[in-house]
């Protein structure tokens, strides 16, 4: 008979706050779920009423893990809704700068929030002391993705250079040339991080449940920065169209929304974005992913974190052809406080990419210049389903195990999502049963 | 005294050697957004040559690289620790326990980013913290009233903790 009461208030080490509750009684699962408690943010409403070139700058300021990922998609969106082209010099550098973010954010996600867990750590602290040499290698990998997007955007986190119509200053070719340095110099690092997590790899755990995977395709890449969406259920789906793809709705467990598509719920990010590019991968990074045996599809979600480290990899190596085609073409020179000149259109834009953590849209109606409705849909609440439905696929394959063990096992599978709860952007209208607030 | 020498985010990591002041907070967030607002005021003030203004936002972990890089930390953030809005303490990491979620204001931890740094024997030879209590922290831009009052006081007594750094 088996009596289990999980009540994990706050797991650790993901950003922001998520519980896990499980409840077992004469070996039957009475409840199991994933709650997303933290207080909701409401960044959408505050950018109605505001013009096109103060909104992308607000968006920065949603999250500080995915901050250049809001940027880029918002103003993409702004663009899209006011009739704005950009020159391939600022796609380049927007592309870029949306690397950096991704190689920060795996870097920070592997190496400081998911490794202590198959090193049997509670958190990093610990490790500086027993592995100090790979602590130093993922810092130095962190450190390198934050001089990228410093280099780009002016700041490694909250970027301002990034503007409507191109940039506000742009890197000098000098600068360009000692980020490719310095990441040519980086794949020795990335290696030491990879035989590390190989040596660790059989510590994941081999659960697999199947599930729908979203997200951003494209003819001619690995889809990051632009794509069609598509799902691996359905195939290509229209951008335009995107509330049909994601579903959102309400659950009593949660103040985040959840998303639906296809089945009861669908995957977001690295994973998905491999299982659904994988022959997009730049060399190197089909080398790691093989060196995992990571192949599509794969239905593993504890091989997000592999996925991420892959990803790392392809954004090295396409970095460095990003900043090559850049010099290649030499920079067109601009003021250091370039302000585009925008004459702007009524309409609605969307905007999506990837973020580290899956897919992100940002969707606006301008008016005047002035934005009248705005939409954002994050990745992590549309990943809320698919950890809910993994949990309730893996508790009962597990029961035989110590409580302890079952209870970071949770924990390890929602970290494994890198869930980002701090930026869900939507949030819930409520009242009162007594009538009083 | 002069205009502070730099105030990007990181720019100071590579101007490494002196005197660092970090500060955390989110303008869109009511009074999350205190720091940012006395770091503009700062910045159009007299600051010490050997200064550095940097500006986190709500991004802590990267805390650990700008640690590595100063002999003198000030790490300047919101914090609740049951003072009336407005009013601050300067402490040492040491003088402070965590309470989870409900500290320093930013995940991760600010204290566990000093105790890594501390750990790999990267941190500053002095760290201070300069919290400040807030008030409401709803969605939305601009500081409580309580706060907006305090801004000249905290920013003298800012200044201040910067000179003894």
């Amino acid at each position: 008979m088996t009596e289990i009461s999980i009540q994990d208030e706050y797991v650790t080490r993901v950003e922001g706050h998520g519980n896990i509750v499980v409840n077992v009684a004469d070996g039957t699962v009475e409840d199991c779920e994933w709650q997303v408690v933290e207080s909701p943010r409401f960044f959408e409403s505050m950018f109605v009423g505001k013009d096109y070139e103060a909104v992308p700058h607000m968006t920065s300021r949603i999250c500080g893990i995915c901050s250049a990922s809001h940027v880029n998609a918002s103003l993409k969106a702004v663009e899209d809704a006011i009739g704005v082209s950009i020159s391939r010099q600022d796609e380049l550098l927007r592309k870029l700068s949306l690397n950096a973010e991704i190689i920060q954010s795996h870097v920070l996600h592997v190496g400081y929030l998911a490794l202590p867990d198959l090193l049997d750590s509670k958190s990093v602290i610990p490790l500086a002391n027993t592995h100090e040499a790979e602590v130093r290698t993922v810092i130095r990998l962190h450190r390198l993705g934050n001089e990228m997007l410093e280099a780009v955007a002016g700041r490694s986190v909250h970027s301002q250079r990034l503007v409507p119509g191109g940039f506000s200053k742009i890197p000098s070719e000098d600068e360009l040339r000692e980020l490719r340095e310095s990441l040519a110099g980086a794949f020795e690092d990335l290696e030491a991080l990879v035989d590390l997590l190989a040596e660790l790899a059989d510590r994941l755990p081999a659960f697999e449940r199947e599930t729908e995977f979203i997200s951003l395709t494209h003819p001619d890449e690995y889809a990051l920065y632009d794509g069609t969406l598509y799902s691996s259920d359905v195939g290509e789906l229209s951008n335009a169209d995107y509330e049909s793809v994601v579903n959102e709705y309400v659950t009593e467990q949660s103040t985040a929304k959840f998303a639906r598509h296809e089945r009861e719920s669908y995957f977001v990010g690295a994973l998905a974005r491999l299982n659904n590019s994988y022959e997009q991968l730049s060399p190197k990074a089909k080398a790691v992913a093989e060196t995992f045996g990571l192949e599509p599809v794969c239905h593993n979600p504890f091989m997000n974190n592999v996925a991420q480290v892959v990803e790392t990899a392809h954004l090295f190596e396409t970095s460095i052809e990003l900043i090559d085609e850049l010099l290649e073409a030499g920079l067109e020179p601009q003021s250091d406080y370039n302000r585009p000149e925008i004459d702007p259109e009524d309409g609605r834009g969307i905007g999506l990419v990837e973020a580290p953590r899956g897919l992100l849209i940002h969707d606006y109606t301008f008016e005047d210049g002035t934005c009248r409705a705005a939409n954002s849909v994050i990745p992590t609440n549309q990943n809320h389903g698919n950890i809910q439905a993994d949990m309730e696929a893996m508790v009962p394959t597990i029961l035989d195990r110590p409580e302890a063990e079952i209870e970071h096992t949770l924990e390890m599978l929602v970290r494994a999502y890198d869930p980002c709860i701090s930026c869900s952007t939507h949030y819930l209208e409520v009242e009162f049963v007594d009538g009083e607030a | 005294m002069s205009a502070p020498r730099a105030t990007g985010p990181d720019r100071a990591v590579e101007m490494a050697g002196s005197r660092g002041v970090i500060g955390l907070g989110n303008p869109l967030r009511g009074d999350d957004g205190v720091v940012p607002a006395l770091f503009a005021r700062l910045r159009d003030g007299d600051m010490p040559e050997d200064a550095d203004l940097l500006e986190f936002g709500d991004a802590s972990l990267r805390l650990v690289h700008a640690l590595a890089s100063f002999d003198r930390v000030l790490v300047v953030d919101a914090m609740r620790f049951g003072g009336e809005p407005g009013e601050y303490v300067v402490c040492t990491p040491d003088e402070v326990v965590s309470r989870s979620a409900s500290g320093v204001s930013h995940d991760p931890d600010l204290l566990e980013v000093v105790a890594l740094a501390r750990e790999l024997g990267d941190g500053p030879d002095r760290l201070r913290i300069f919290g400040i209590e807030p008030g409401p922290m709803a969605m939305g831009p601009g500081l409580s009233a309580a706060l907006e009052a305090r801004l000249p006081a905290l920013e003298s007594a800012l200044a201040e903790a910067i000179e003894q750094l």
